[in-house]
Parts: C-alpha cells; structure tokens; sequence
C-alpha cells in the first residue's frame, strides 16, 4: 500500500483550490474557428443574390435548404445564424447531408476541402439539379462544376464565382455580386 | 463553469471479488465531486465577432472581416496542459520517414537516434532506448510494451501518408485510459478510410534509405461502407561507427494492413482496422554461448513479427451522450537467437459512456479490462522468470466542462498495490486570443516486467549480472506547472510551459552487497527537474511560416545509497547524463509558384554527459514539387551539416558492444501518386 502523507497533502490542497474557484471560468462551447464563423454568414448571404428557376421550390412558402456535405466545419454556428430568417419568402434551414441522394433537395450545398474528392458523385447526383454548389480553396476551380469558391485573400475570405457552372444549373447570380467577386483562375 | 475530472481505475489481478469495492468507491467519489460542481456559470464570452452581428453583415463586410490561418491552434489553446498536435500536412512536409522522426516537431519532445533501427524518446526528461515514462497510443491501442514499459519503436511504423494527426500531451494527468502516462502521451490518429479514397502509390530510395514503396487503394462499399488496404516495404542501411565503416544493423520492414468505417445508421458507426508486420534487423550483439566458447561479439538477424485486429463501435444518443465499445487484440514477436525470444498476447476491452448530467456539464465513465500473456525463451544472456498472465481492470469517470478539471486515479496491482494519481488543472481565458493554465498532479510508474523479474549479463563480457526483483516498487511524481498561450498579432502564435516536477523512489540499479558481481533494481533515486517549453509560429507572409522553439531541462537527481556500502555511484550520472540541458529548433515552409513547396529544420542538442556526445547542429530539408493533382515529386535531405554524427548511445542491451554508432547523412528521391 503507498497512500503516502504526500498524496493526502495534495488532496487536501486540491480540496482547496476547487472551493476557490467557485463561480468563476469560462463558457464551454464547440470552437468554431472565425474561418466558417465567417464562411457560415457567406453561406446564407449569398441566398440573396441568387435567383432560382420557377422548379426550384417546390412552393412558394418551401424552406431555402443550406446543406452542407462531408463533416460540418459550422457546428451549431450557422443553424443558429439562420434559426427564424426569411429569404424572399423563404424560412432558411440548415441541413447536414448523409447521404448524396439528399443533394437535389438543397438550394445551397456547401462542400468543404476535404469533401471536394467526392465531387463527381455530388453532381453525378445532382444531375443539373438548380442548386447553388460552394466550396472552398479548390485551386483548378474555373473549370470546375462548382458554382462559387470561397478563397483566402491576404487575411480575409472572398469569393470566385464560375459562371457557366451557375448557368448550367439554372442559376442567375446577381451582377451585384458578380462586381464583389475576384476572378476565378483557370 | 467548472470542470471535474474524475478517474479511477483498478488494475486486477486474479481477486476478482474486489472489484465491486472500487467500483462502489468510485461512485462515491464521483458523487462527492459532482456535487461540489455547483450550478453553471452563464455563457460568458464567446471568441470573435459575435454570430448574429456577423449574419447581419453584407457581403463587402465580410470581405472585410479578418480571419487568422494559423491551423489547428484554436482549439487547442483551449486545453489546460501542454498539448502539441502535428498535421498530415506538417508530418509530409518534414519529410519524416516514421513516427520518431515526425516526432522531433513537437517542442519540449527529445528524439534521439541510437543507431540505423532504434530510438530514444522521452520529454522532460529520462531519455533511454528503454523511455519508459511515456504512453504510446495509435487509434486507441497502446504501442508500449509491458516488458519494459517503453516502446519498441523499429516495429511502430505505419503508412505515414495515412496518419491525420499526432496527439502529444507533455506532463502527466492529462489521459483518460492507460497506464504510466508520467511524463507525456502520445496519440497517433490514423485517417478514416472515408478520408483516403482512392489509389495512392509512392516510391523511392536514397543512400541510407536503400528502397521504399507504399501503396493504399480505398473504396466504398454502397454508399456508406468505405475501406481502404496498404502494403509497405522499406530498407534501411546500416548506421556507422566512428571510423566510418559499416555498423551491421541494417534492416528491413514489411507491412499489410486494412482500414473499415462503416455508418449502416445515422446514430451507429463501426470502426475496424487491422494491420500485420514483418521485420528482418542485424544487429551486433555479445552472446554468452554454451561453455567452452563463452561470450562472443555476433552478428545477428533478429526477426520480429505482429498482427493486431481493432474494432470500435458508436452509439450516438445525441448531440453531447454516446456510448463507445472497443476491443482489440495485439501479438507481438521478436527472436534474436541466443539473445532473445518473445512472444507477447494483449486482448483488451474498453467501453466508454459520455453524458451531460447537467447543461454544459460533462461526464465521462468507463470500464476496461485488459489480459497479457507472454512467454520467452530464456538464454545465458536475458531471461525472465515465468508469469503467469497479467490481468488488469480500470474504472473512470470524468465529469468535464471547461475552466477546471479536478480528479484523480485510482488504482490497484499486485506489485505495488493500491496507487492514488490526483489531479487538478485549471484554465483561465481572459480573452478570446489568450489562455493562462495551471496544474498540480500525482503520477506513478508502475514497476515493469524486466524491473520485477530480468535476469540481464552484461554483454561486454564483464560479470556482471543486472536481475530484477518483487521488492523495486512504483516511481512517484508530483508535477506543477503552468502555460500561457497567445495570439499577439493575427499571425502570431506563441505558447511557454513552464514546470517543476518532483520525483520520488526513482528507478536505481544498486549492487548487491552479499555479491558484488550482481546488480538489482531498486527505487533509490529521488530529485527534481524542472524546465521550460517556447514556441511560436509566425504566418511571415502568405506563403511562408517560421516556427522556432526552445526547450530548457534542468534534473537535479540525488541517490539515497550513494553513501552505502558499496554506494551508487552511476545511477545518477547515467540518468542525468542521458538529456540533453539545451534543445532549440527554427523550421520554415514556404509555399512557392507552380506548386512547389520548401521546407527546411534545423535543430540543436545539448551534449550528453553520460555517453561523452557533444552538442551538434544538424539540418533536414525537403524541396517538393506538385507536378498537377496526381504527381508529387520529392527529394529530402536529413542530418545535411555533417557527414556522420551520434546522438545517443545503447544502454542494458548492448549493441555494437557498448559502442556509440554515428547517424550518416541521408538524401532520398521520393514520387508519389494519387488516382
């Protein structure tokens, strides 16, 4: 048996040090990096500047789904940003894909860097499908199928936007947006 | 918010009837600290901007926001200890050819080549081919040998490609799960197969590395059963003696293995992975052969061989409660004739249950149960007496939230008996880019199987036998130590630990009065060490990011028989002298045009008194190029600064006869491809 008086001295002192303690620390919660705290407000801002084909929703009144695919960088970060906000009618929902077949059912999916070698079966299952694909970082995006890449610029986060990819899935964005984006690189 | 960290483990041997006593106290105990927890604090500040403010924002406001990139910190800032993670993208950029050598990125870590196949490594000190101060885990195995405790590293490689991160704790207290965690762990985490799709081939070879190939494909089975299987060669050419001639320890390693992550449901997911290795390694050994020939200096190809299966199983209640079923079995042989000859089965079993018994609070409890079994043969050289099976069992709970954490271990084996690790660590983040943490914390080694039972004759033919014995008890510690962790400007990182660690009834071989040819393992060294870790990382611009460290020891060891009769004169020395004062590194990575990125490392050691090595400074470089997606080429340079240096010297098994071997200088050609 080794209970020493040395380890008794140090409960007591940790006995000690936890009452002192009482009251004071800080939240705990998931850390989203300020990288998709700003991604996550992208995400649902682009909604404003895209416009939808007349199949786009299945009503008028149908949510503006936010999928996003392969691991969920945002955590609860951006389902509490677009918890109760309306675009053009549209309440906004925030889903997390398991399966690809749940793609066509997004008007915005988000594909994240690691996720970006499973493009060929998004599409595959996107078949032309009217939704709006954003990923980020992909370095040969111009001749992508992706419809917008968030990119890092010096410190911050801007986007490049494939034209043809938006247009091949029915989308027209807004020539607003189109000014603030940088040129997509070959 | 408070956090409690409450752990309690039982080891067992054969008295199963006691378990239910600990099980009851561990309850009891759980009890007592929860109820201190007392209610949550309210949600204070979160980091950066606050959320709704920045989906108010418009589009040319969030072009404005600045984001910093340095990696995988933030999350880690928020950990009470002195914590280190390597990337992927760090351990490929090094150019590392194994975990030791990925391993030389963590500050505060001591990785020190002994010859071509062999390693010591330690942190804060205790460094030894032997290290038997740290836990080694990859996926949730352990790596370290109940033999001696410490890790035989030849063994561990994997596909390095296939790692995501290295997890590196320095200090003890800081795990859930496992033994003679005292002054680190390390956690190797490998990458799910649903990350490693696809065909990946890579090749190449150099003066030292003679010939390496990997190759791994990944699929997916339906829609959400991915897998992935890897082969790997490698030969390695002997390390060198002083005078520039071959050392004989040359080696060679084959390795299989396969990767399994299967989600059959949203709330289920399965994990299985298994790997087997062959390995062929020279070695120059003195070998006491039957009489009339006696001891002789051999060359000896030691085989060793494996095979380990894993599987884990999640059961996800919800967002923040789940359950965790893992078992794996591991078997290990190593056979150097007239030297050696083991055989070592584990089987262990570990369940897992985390819950939020109250908002924000955490709890994590357990129960592991771990069976050992080995068998050797025993030569003049090395014999063990017989065992008849470890058995061990471990209870844990850990209630969790952010700003403290207060627990303890508990734990019972037979050599030793009833051991109490108790802990507290405490974080303090006044701002969103700083963090203050502190710790006090008890840990003890538990004696090992060569310690309790070896029977070793020195091989330099002097007579001298080093034997175990039942009475050597456990190695204690009290660790103190405090951290600080800043970003003082968006591109800035910097991280200092400080410690003083006090140890007492420290390992010690004493000679044995009745015969002074004998020596036996005692605990008669006690002291204190202390020191001090620095990093930073600078992002100097977009494309180029500087790390440099430094890491102080200090051990001041003293032994309770160095004034018996006859004294312990060389327990100290040896200890003391195997670690080096001063270590102090600068990497750089620069991303260059057209896809080509540059690395460079250079490092300094501080001398080793013991085995008389002096300081050095040695450099690695990797100069790569991405040709397009698919083809990568590499060329790597190791120990570039001198044409041979040592670093560290063999200890109890004497290879090369007591002789330091030299590390050359190594370059080697690499080319990978992905499909």
């Amino acid at each position: 048996m080794t209970f020493k008086r040395k380890s008794w001295r140090v409960v007591i002192m940790l006995l000690a040090l936890s009452w002192m303690m009482g009251g004071r620390g800080v939240a705990a919660r998931e850390v989203v990096p300020l990288e998709y705290e700003v991604k996550a407000a992208y995400l649902f801002n682009f909604g404003k500047f895209v416009s939808w084909p007349a199949g786009g929703f299945s009503a008028s009144n149908a949510p503006l789904v936010i999928g996003v695919w392969g691991g969920n960088p945002f955590h609860e970060d951006l389902r509490n940003m677009v918890a109760g906000k309306r675009i053009a009618g549209h309440p906004v929902e925030f889903r997390v894909l398991t399966s690809t077949d749940e793609a066509k059912d997004c008007q915005i999916l988000f594909v994240s860097q690691a996720a970006q070698k499973d493009a060929s079966a998004i599409f595959a299952a996107l078949h032309g499908a009217s939704v709006l694909t954003v990923t980020e970082n992909l370095p040969h995006f111009a001749g992508s199928s992706f419809a917008i890449n968030l990119v890092m610029s010096a410190d911050s986060i801007r986007f490049q936007i494939n034209n043809p990819a938006a247009e091949h899935a029915g989308l027209t964005i807004s020539s607003k947006l189109r000014s603030l984006s940088l040129p997509p690189n070959p | 918010m408070r956090r409690f960290e409450l752990r309690l483990s039982a080891f067992w041997s054969r008295r199963g009837d006691k378990k239910g006593t600990i099980t009851v106290l561990s309850a009891l105990l759980a009890l007592l600290l929860t109820i201190g927890v007392a209610e949550a604090d309210d949600l204070a500040s979160t980091n950066g901007p606050d959320l709704s403010r920045l989906a108010d924002m418009d589009i040319s406001q969030l072009m404005q926001v600045k984001v910093t990139i340095l990696g995988p910190s933030r999350t880690v800032s928020q950990t009470p200890a002195a914590v280190s993670v390597v990337t992927q993208d760090q351990i490929q950029r090094s150019g590392a050819m194994n975990i030791p050598e990925a391993l030389r990125l963590v500050p505060g870590m001591d990785v020190a080549q002994v010859d071509a196949s062999q390693w010591a490594v330690s942190t804060r000190g205790f460094n030894d081919t032997f290290a038997d101060k740290l836990l080694v885990l990859q996926d949730g195995r352990d790596l370290y040998t109940p033999l001696y405790s410490g890790v035989f590293w030849d063994v561990q490689e994997t596909m390095m490609e296939d790692i995501d991160h290295i997890e590196v704790v320095r200090g003890p207290g800081a795990t859930l799960w496992g033994a003679n965690a005292m002054n680190g762990v390390i956690n190797v985490i490998t990458k799910s197969a649903e990350d490693t799709q696809g065909l990946l081939a890579s090749g190449g070879g150099g003066n030292q590395e003679r010939g390496f190939a990997d190759v791994r494909y990944g699929g997916v089975m339906g829609s959400n059963l991915f897998y992935r299987v890897y082969g790997t060669y490698e030969n390695h050419d002997a390390s060198v003696l002083p005078d520039g001639s071959g050392a004989n320890n040359s080696w060679q390693m084959a390795r299989g293995g396969f990767r399994m992550d299967w989600a059959p449901t949203e709330i289920n997911s399965v994990m299985l992975q298994g790997a087997g290795y062959l390995g062929w390694i020279d070695q120059v050994f003195g070998v006491v052969l039957p009489a009339p020939t006696g001891m002789v200096t051999n060359i000896e190809e030691e085989k060793v061989s494996g095979a380990n299966v894993l599987g884990l199983w999640t059961h996800n209640i919800s967002d923040t409660a789940n359950y965790k079923l893992q078992a794996y079995y591991d078997y290990n042989q190593r056979t150097a004739p007239w030297v050696f000859d083991e055989q070592l089965h584990t089987f262990d079993l570990d369940f897992k249950n985390e819950f939020e018994p109250l908002q924000r609070n955490k709890m994590v409890w357990g129960l592991g149960y771990r069976l050992t079994r080995d068998s050797e043969v025993n030569y003049p050289n090395i014999s063990f007496q017989p065992n008849s099976g470890f058995l061990q069992d471990e209870i844990a709970l850990v209630p969790d939230s952010l700003s403290l954490t207060v627990g303890s271990k508990l734990e019972h084996n037979d050599y030793t008996g009833l051991e109490y690790e108790p802990g507290a660590r405490l974080l303090w983040t006044p701002t969103a880019h700083q963090t203050f943490w502190a710790s006090v914390s008890r840990a003890v080694r538990t004696p090992s199987r060569a310690e309790e039972t070896v029977s070793l004759v020195d091989p330099n033919g002097l007579p001298v036998t080093l034997v175990g014995t039942n009475t050597v008890g456990s190695e204690e510690l009290i660790a103190y130590e405090v951290g600080y962790r800043s970003e003082p400007l968006p591109r800035l990182s910097v991280d200092f630990t400080t410690y003083y660690n006090d140890y007492s009834h420290l390992s010690s071989e004493q000679i044995n009065p009745a015969n002074p040819s004998q020596l036996f393992f005692a605990n008669d060294q006690y002291g204190f060490t202390y020191g001090f870790e620095a990093t930073a990382t600078w992002q100097a611009t977009d494309w180029w990011r500087l790390q440099p460290s430094y890491t102080l020891l200090r051990m001041d060891l003293k032994s309770r028989a160095d004034g018996a009769s006859p004294p312990d004169t060389f327990s100290v020395a040896e200890t003391e002298g195997s670690n080096p004062e001063h270590q102090f590194s600068l990497r750089s990575s620069m991303d260059l045009p057209r896809g080509v990125a540059f690395d460079t490392a250079l490092r300094y050691v501080d001398r080793l008194s013991y085995f008389q090595i002096n300081s050095y400074v040695e450099l690695d470089a990797r100069l790569a190029w991405q040709i397009n997606p698919n083809w990568e080429v590499a060329l790597v340079g190791q120990n570039l600064l001198h044409d041979q240096h040592a670093e560290f010297g063999p200890t109890y098994v004497n290879t090369q006869a007591g002789q330091v071997t030299d590390i050359p200088r190594s370059v080697y050609l690499k080319v990978t491809c992905r499909f």
